[in-house]
């Protein structure tokens, strides 16, 4: 059903960071582009890391990709300024083997900090080290101080997809691609799903970008393509509160290395890494994920046994098919994959490897290939043009007096939006009651939660904890989803069951990273999630009442 | 320092526990570290909704009939005599006991001048902010004015306040409207409006308790019901968010004689106002009997041997010892702090009693992820909730022997194990029934 006016240039598949840089990048050099994402925009690996754009420490071994990563921590500072944070680091040094293998690592990484603006590593003293963070143990013996980039990835995938939008693209998430047209040694295009109607149709295309990470090999096998990766799953342990002031690595017991970085009102305590071998979707959190992480960091911090868990968290990395070395020796760069040359498949590029912070560089790459193939002559751009948000200045304390909000909250808000906040702000002049804060934890406005749903391809509770961090924090939707059920039910206009439904879906999300992991306090914060939703709400039975209706 | 009784909780359950010793004439002192669980309830007494199936009691005795028949460990078939007692006697023991004490309960709130309306005979079905509805008991008036059935055949409009974003009135008439007529009631008409709120308005961020206030301010109750004429043409049938606090009958015949209408009080969620008000009347009946309830104590150690001897209680930074001749343990579940989890597995909190499931087992064997299912809302709860210690006919707290583990401790409220409140609708009900028990026990 698709003549060939309707024919795209690029068919991007995959929502995460290299999809959506992809498309954001196709649709920059003037290709006609269609972004598919089969769930929500970062739902996949990109949402379940840490957020750490480094610029390579761990990869010391590997020059290039130190190099390669503090140039993109130097764009993505530009491009995407306002939800890039900094925070210090201490690496504490736990015991002689660890003293041992620290120390004999080849790269001088000092050369690369200041390229991004970034404290030089310092070694310090325990002392130094216990004064700057407290909770360390004071068992350590020395430790390393410097600082790294964050981002947030879900916003981070969610910009790049919009301004593909802006660009000219066609985006569309919950749009599952359930096979590939193929014919003969081409690739045509591909036949979807969309998940919130269930239609199926065709999209055609000249080139299909398989940027699924994890699930390449799914979309491979569907052009007939062998292409096995090697996936390895990581956990993560999320706290209710920032328990310490600067991040802190340290090795793990098994010789690794794990971290505990404070993130906006929490603490992400990482990570694992294991190799999976079954499908990715089923990927969880174990105990043994929990304890490994918890035993090898409270080496480090021992009263992180005292905090309170409110989650677990866990994606799985689609590496290079390299195999016979262990998973931190293994390298993090990426391949651009042109399956005509490798496979006689013509019509069909993918990626194998890479990470959240070389996410540009590798959609400038694929795009390179594909202009190429094209006959296009178009110079890439995403490096230079900010996302949306991040083009003008922020001024928190001005518009707290013009919009009569506290500073706080409009500093929430601007560390999400940037310079588009007033868009967001405007919308309490003619309505004040949105000025409401719906997620205390988070403080997010309704406001926000309306902008959000309105320009942020944003249609379920659960897309705004993506979006706006809606019910992130330590209650984890409890004080929220009651009020925010009725706003969206407001601006998507839908039908109570709707809404009630994706109050449960989104409850549910929770509970899935929740009943891994529920220890101490969260019991009794989890028993008043119950007594209001079951309890006064009734929603345990009323799936069965919606049915009988 | 030295008391007749001791009472762990200032929920429900050790307020009822605590004013029924004390209009024994017993000296009796009720230690509450927080502000107890109570206070983040509904406010009204569910006593029995549904059983773990989802099957929907008609009537609270026609609950507690069926479960003290199929269930024996639920409180309900305890207070009847337990596992010895035939079923039959059982049923009837326990149906006896469960009117008597929501009999003196009602009373009770009566005495404190709130009126408590419902019948053991017949549950109804209370409408919530969302627009979806629980089976329930007994309800303030204010509360019970709008119970389902009083709305069939009938026009209803649910108000709402600009700026308070715990109540959508359009998206709850919504809901409302579209549950009824599973409900079996035919409304004529469901509709909304927004209430203009002297001294709220263009405003976010308003709390309930911020209108309940305003609902007591006479003369600003007097213009909220002026604007309530204006906003409202005819209906049969007003619903708002709160009432107020000190005075909520009163309020809503002011209400209701402005807009010619029954005006009715919505249940919430926490910060519930009626959750609210329940724990202070609950307080104000214990302490007109002549209990003493202090906040602010909290019980960090016991001396016991074959008795409890007396309680260590953190008061500030001070730990005092005090003794009483009867201890009662209503420290709540989780929530409350009677329950906690330690190192993967439960405890109960004070006196290091063995926690046990539903079903008996013992949970310092059982890993507690065992107790959940992966279903975040199951029929029937999930297991965890259902837990707690276990006690004989008389509310004593026994070992896995069956034997009471201390001759003068006394429990009641969701601190017990074999039910589920939270599937069952039950919360208010058992804890208000074993309160009643436990203090008639304790006064010997």
């Amino acid at each position: 059903m698709s003549c060939l006016s309707d024919e795209y240039d690029v068919i991007v598949v995959g929502g995460g960071s290299s999809g959506a840089g992809t498309a954001r990048d196709c649709a920059m050099r003037g290709l006609k582009t269609v972004l598919l994402e089969r769930n929500d925009f970062g739902s996949g690996t990109s949402g379940t890391c840490a957020g750490m754009i480094s610029g390579g420490v761990k990869y010391l071994d590997e020059p290039e990709m130190v190099a390669l990563c503090t140039k993109e921590v130097v764009h993505l500072q530009k491009i995407a300024k306002h939800i890039v944070f900094r925070l210090p680091i201490i690496t504490a040094i736990v015991n002689e083997i660890d003293l041992k293998a620290r120390t004999s690592k080849k790269t001088d990484y000092s050369q690369y900090t200041a390229l991004r603006g970034a404290s030089p590593i310092t070694l310090i003293s325990k002392e130094e080290a216990c004064k700057i963070e407290p909770k360390l143990s004071d068992k350590i013996l020395l430790a390393a101080y410097f600082d790294e980039m964050f981002i947030d990835p879900f916003r981070l995938c969610m910009l790049n997809a919009l301004s593909a939008k802006n660009h000219g693209a066609v985006v569309r998430n919950y749009t599952e691609v359930i096979d590939v047209i193929r014919e003969g040694d081409r690739v045509k295009g591909v036949k979807v799903k969309d998940k919130k109607t269930g239609k199926t149709e065709e999209i055609y295309g000249k080139f299909v970008a398989n940027c699924a990470g994890p699930w390449v090999p799914r979309i491979s096998k569907m052009a007939s393509i062998n292409q096995p990766l090697r996936l390895n799953k990581g956990s993560h342990v999320i706290f209710d509160r920032r328990i310490t002031g600067v991040g802190v690595v340290c090795r793990a017991l098994d010789g690794r290395s794990v971290y505990l970085f404070p993130h906006f009102d929490t603490t992400v305590l990482g990570t694992t890494a294991w190799d999976i071998f079954g499908n990715p979707d089923d990927a969880e959190t174990s105990y043994d994920d929990v304890e490994y992480l918890i035993s090898s960091i409270e080496v480090a911090v021992p009263s992180i046994r005292e905090a309170r868990v409110i989650r677990t968290m866990c994606g799985v990395r689609p590496m290079l098919p390299e195999w016979w070395i262990t998973e931190d020796e293994a390298t993090r760069n990426f391949k651009l994959i042109d399956h005509e040359q490798r496979d006689g498949v013509k019509g069909i590029v993918s990626f194998e490897g890479g990470k959240l912070v070389i996410y540009r560089i590798m959609a400038e790459k694929m795009t390179d290939l594909i202009c190429q193939k094209l006959g296009v002559e178009a110079e890439c751009k995403t490096h230079i043009e900010p996302l949306p948000g991040a083009e003008g200045d922020v001024d928190i304390e001005l518009w707290a007096e013009e919009y009569n909000m506290p500073t706080h909250t409009i500093g929430r808000i601007a560390s999400r939006h940037g310079s588009n906040t007033p868009e967001i702000l405007n919308l309490t002049r003619e309505n004040p009651e949105y000025k409401s804060t719906i997620c205390r934890c988070e403080s997010v406005t309704e406001a926000e939660m309306r902008y959000s749903l309105r320009n942020e391809f944003a249609t379920s509770l659960s897309d705004l904890r993506r979006r706006v961090r809606l019910g992130m924090g330590p209650c984890q939707s409890t004080f929220c989803n009651f009020k925010a059920l009725t706003v969206i039910a407001d601006e998507l206009n839908l039908s109570p069951e709707q809404a009630h439904k994706n109050a449960i879906e989104f409850a549910q999300e929770r509970w899935r990273g929740k009943c891994i992991l529920l220890r101490g306090d969260q019991v009794s914060e989890e028993e008043l999630n119950q007594a209001i939703y079951a309890g006064v709400a009734n929603y345990d039975t009323l799936s069965d009442f919606w049915e009988e209706d | 320092m030295k008391v007749d009784v001791f009472v762990i909780g200032a929920g429900a359950a050790g307020l009822t526990a605590a004013r029924i010793a004390a209009e024994k004439g017993l000296k009796v002192l009720v230690a509450e570290k927080g502000s107890g669980a109570t206070i983040q309830s509904s406010g009204v007494i569910d006593v029995a909704g549904y059983l773990p199936s989802g099957f929907l009691f008609a009537s609270a005795s026609e609950g507690v009939r069926i479960i003290a028949r199929e269930n024996k460990s639920h409180p309900y078939s305890i207070i009847g005599g337990g596992q010895e007692t035939e079923p039959e006697k059982r049923v009837k023991e326990s149906e006896k006991l469960v009117r008597k004490a929501l009999k003196d309960f009602v009373e009770s709130m009566n005495s404190v001048r709130v009126n408590f309306m419902g019948s053991l005979d017949e549950n109804v079905l209370v409408t919530n902010f969302v627009g979806t509805f629980k089976p329930t008991c007994l309800c303030p008036s204010t509360i019970y004015n709008g119970n389902t059935k009083n709305l069939d055949n009938s026009s209803v409009i649910f108000v709402g306040v600009k700026g308070f974003p715990d109540y959508d009135p359009k998206f709850c008439a919504q809901s409302f409207s579209d549950i009824a007529p599973g409900l079996k009631i035919k409304p004529k008409s469901v509709n909304h409006a927004y209430l203009d709120i002297p001294g709220l308005e263009g405003r976010g961020d308003i709390l309930a308790i911020e209108i309940a206030r305003r609902m007591d301010d006479p003369e600003t109750l007097e213009k909220i019901g002026q604007n309530l004429q204006k906003r409202i043409e005819s209906a049969d049938h007003i619903a708002i968010p709160t009432a107020g606090v000190k005075s909520p009958e009163e309020n809503i015949k002011t209400l209701a004689e402005a807009a010619g209408a029954n005006v009715f009080e919505l249940t919430s969620f926490p910060p519930s106002v009626p959750g609210y008000r329940l724990v202070k009347l609950l307080e104000k009946a214990a302490q007109n009997a002549g209990a003493s309830v202090r906040r602010g104590y909290k019980v960090v150690g016991a001396n016991c041997n074959k008795m409890v001897k007396s309680l260590k209680v953190e008061i500030g930074r001070k730990i005092t010892e005090i003794e009483a001749d009867v201890y009662i343990l209503a420290s709540g579940s989780f929530l409350g702090g009677g329950l906690k989890e330690e190192k993967d597995f439960l405890k109960e909190s004070m006196f290091n009693l063995p926690v046990y499931s539903s079903d008996g087992t013992n949970l310092e064997e059982v890993c507690l992820e065992k107790l959940l299912s992966r279903n975040v809302f199951p029929m029937g709860g999930h297991k965890l909730f259902s837990s707690g210690i276990n006690v004989n006919e008389k509310l004593q707290p026994i070992s896995d022997k069956g034997e009471p583990v201390y001759g003068n401790l006394y429990a009641a409220g969701s601190v017990l194990s074999g039910y589920n409140y939270i599937a069952e609708k039950s919360g208010m009900g058992v804890a208000i029934v074993t309160g009643y028990l436990a203090g008639l026990n304790a006064s010997g």
